[in-house]
């Protein structure tokens, strides 16, 4: 037993100073917080909780019921989630690829940090709806959770540690090696004609995707009002401001793994990738707030099927499959 | 020895303190509420209704305390500086290391719960003040390096919303024979209450802070059932917008409801 966690503990190490070392070299050095640095035994931990359901209220949800490893850490194409005692939310679940460097979090970025996003779902009464006394309490109980906690940290459980350990572990959740990235690694035969042609409308003017998709994880990490709606329902960046102008503003999401997403925009009202270059080759819907990007694109069909290979180039299957970031044993 | 000196050491520090309040003429008092339902003490999990007839129960109430003025006779204020949680609940969060100034007070019954513990220099005063919130200065920190009764222990954090929940209240409803879950969560700068019981001209209202004294205010939370939103005549809890409320449109009217919850004796 303690032989088997010993050599599990090294494989961890081995393979986070894997993921470390080989990121491509037009990904920035993996952003960790200087007061929750990144160590083999927490982000074990932190993988336990992340798939252990005793973290909710009754039992039956942990942050991998909406956020599964097979759909990239997205939602199995639900448009929206549900929860406890079967309670249904109102947002699409994004993935958790490169999760460590998006710069806020949510879909209207209304939180700063990983540690301090986590606490959004445990506590929810619709998700995890997770009192912290209880959770630590319960946690507590548990004496594989209890010396694992204070092996890693000095004050053993508390909510601070809980959402310090999960961060620690979807920090790790690197994905960069997609048939876009290899190509980018000088292997010329890993994309298809269509997705390179694809690539090239995604990155010039005609497709115009870039402005908002750029970057190595394909965000500006900025807030726009796609016309996904013509009413803003959920309004957005609006919750946090109050202004009118910003009703209907979400984060840009990283298009990595898109294609394994199923259900689109923050309220999984697009169904296919089809459907959303559609959206965009509309020009979207005309609401109050619609960015001066969006408009009419007069793509041809075979220019959208070619932004659609493109799309798919950017799956990283061994994310999906990697045993890392698979379902542990939990205590 | 060494213990015994440190003893020494306490006992002196101590005597000193108490001798300085003294001194100084500060007693200790406290700020206790009667949580009510109408006209009798809440209890915790017990089936109420509300005016249009919907049951309901109240599992957990908790809210902030801050910015807490005795009003003296001349109209001035004594501001009493901390913070402190009350919480009416299960399972209720330990204290745990606290903030300068924090408090966290675990009531166990709804009548005569401590909500606010303070010093001040005794003297009849003629009202209070305080407001349910976190100052704003306080409300933006990091949480997750504050302490209690801030931070993410307190279990107020608002994940998704600026700062901390003020006013939590939890509970369920039954609606066509299912139990649903119903709850206010008020906060944001926007929502802090501001409760003012003095009447300087009535002189109804008087507060005699003496050492262990307290004074007793009354929270009728079937208040916040009165007024519905959009000038509806009653609050409907069998409206899901109405009965789960992180915020939102219909905070405005809960928010006004609540600051009639209040009275003093
Ligand atoms: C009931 C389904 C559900 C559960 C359980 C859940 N999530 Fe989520 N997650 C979502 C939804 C929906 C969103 C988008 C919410 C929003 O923006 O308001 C989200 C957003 C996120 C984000 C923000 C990503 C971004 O780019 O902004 C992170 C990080 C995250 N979840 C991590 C977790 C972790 C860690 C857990 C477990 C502690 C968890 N989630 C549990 C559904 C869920
Ligand atoms: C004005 C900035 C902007 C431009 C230009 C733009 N996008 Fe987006 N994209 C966004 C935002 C913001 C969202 C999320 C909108 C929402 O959820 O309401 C999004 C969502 C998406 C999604 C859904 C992702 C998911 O996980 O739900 C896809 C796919 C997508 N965009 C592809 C594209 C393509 C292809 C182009 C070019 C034809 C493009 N985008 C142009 C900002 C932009």
């Amino acid at each position: 037993m303690r032989a088997t966690t010993l050599i599990s503990s090294f494989i961890i190490t081995i393979g986070a100073a894997i993921a470390a070392s080989s990121l491509p070299s037009y990904f920035p050095t993996l952003p960790v917080p200087s007061d929750n640095p990144q160590t083999p035994a927490k982000i074990a931990l932190g993988r336990q909780l992340f798939y252990d359901a005793r973290l909710s209220a009754d039992n039956t949800i942990s942050c991998s019921s909406c956020h599964q490893q097979q759909f990239a850490f997205s939602n199995a194409g639900n448009k929206v989630s549900t929860g406890i005692r079967g309670q249904r939310g109102s947002r699409n679940a994004p993935s958790l690829g490169n999760v460590a460097w998006r710069k806020s979090y949510f879909w209207e970025g209304g939180s700063p940090t990983l540690e301090l996003q986590a606490m959004g779902p445990i506590t929810a009464h619709d998700e995890m709806g997770m009192e912290p006394s209880v959770l630590t309490k319960k946690l507590s109980s548990i004496a594989g959770y209890a010396g694992q906690f204070k092996a890693v940290f000095s004050d053993g459980v508390t909510m601070l540690n809980v959402t310090k350990a999960i961060s620690a572990f979807t920090r790790t959740l690197v994905t960069a090696d997609s048939p876009y990235d290899r190509y980018r690694a000088g292997d010329l035969e890993a994309m298809s004609p269509a997705a390179l042609r694809g690539m090239e409308l995604f990155l010039g003017e005609k497709g115009d995707c870039f402005h908002c998709h750029g970057g190595f994880n394909f965000t500006d990490e900025a807030l726009h009002n796609t016309g996904v709606n013509l009413e803003n329902k959920d309004i957005g960046l609006a919750r946090l401001t109050g202004k009118k102008t910003d009703e209907g503003k979400f984060k840009t999401p990283t298009l990595r793994n898109v294609a394994l997403s199923k259900t689109y925009m923050h309220d999984g009202s697009i169904p296919t990738l089809e459907a959303v270059l559609e959206h965009y080759n509309s020009g979207g819907k005309d609401n109050d707030n619609v960015d001066v990007l969006m408009r009419p694109l007069y793509l041809t069909k075979p220019e959208i099927s070619d932004l659609i290979a493109f799309l798919n180039a950017l799956t990283d299957k061994n994310f999906t499959t990697d045993s890392n970031f698979s379902r542990p044993k939990l205590p | 020895m060494k213990k015994v000196l440190f003893a020494i050491v306490v006992l002196t520090a101590l005597t000193v303190a108490a001798l300085g309040n003294a001194q100084s003429g500060l007693v200790n008092f406290e700020l206790k509420a009667n949580i009510n339902v109408g006209d009798a003490p809440l209890e915790l999990g017990k089936t109420y209704k509300t005016p249009s007839g919907t049951e309901y129960t109240v599992d957990m109430v908790r809210f902030y305390t801050s910015n807490v003025q005795l009003v003296k006779a001349d109209g001035s204020s004594l501001n009493v500086t901390g913070v402190s949680l009350l919480n009416l609940m299960s399972d209720a969060p330990a204290a745990g290391k606290l903030m300068d100034g924090g408090q966290v007070n675990n009531a166990t019954a709804s009548k005569g719960a401590t909500f606010f513990k303070l010093q001040a220099p005794a003297g009849e005063y003629k009202g209070v003040r305080f407001e349910i919130g976190v100052p704003k200065d306080l409300n933006h920190r990091d949480a997750s390096t504050t302490l209690m009764p801030l931070g993410l222990e307190s279990g107020m954090f608002w994940a998704w919303n600026p700062g901390y929940i003020f006013f939590r209240l939890e509970g369920k409803t039954l609606i066509s024979d299912k139990s649903q879950p119903w709850l206010l969560h008020m906060g944001t700068d926007n929502w802090r209450m501001n409760v003012n019981l003095f009447d300087l001209t009535t002189n109804k209202v008087k507060v005699a802070v003496t050492e262990g004294g307290s004074y007793t205010v009354n929270l009728n939370l079937a208040k916040l059932f009165e007024k519905g939103p959009n000038s509806q005549a009653s609050w409907d809890l069998t409206n899901p917008a109405q009965r789960v409320m992180h915020g939102g449109p219909n905070v405005g009217q809960a928010y006004l409801n609540l600051l009639g919850a209040w009275s003093g004796q």
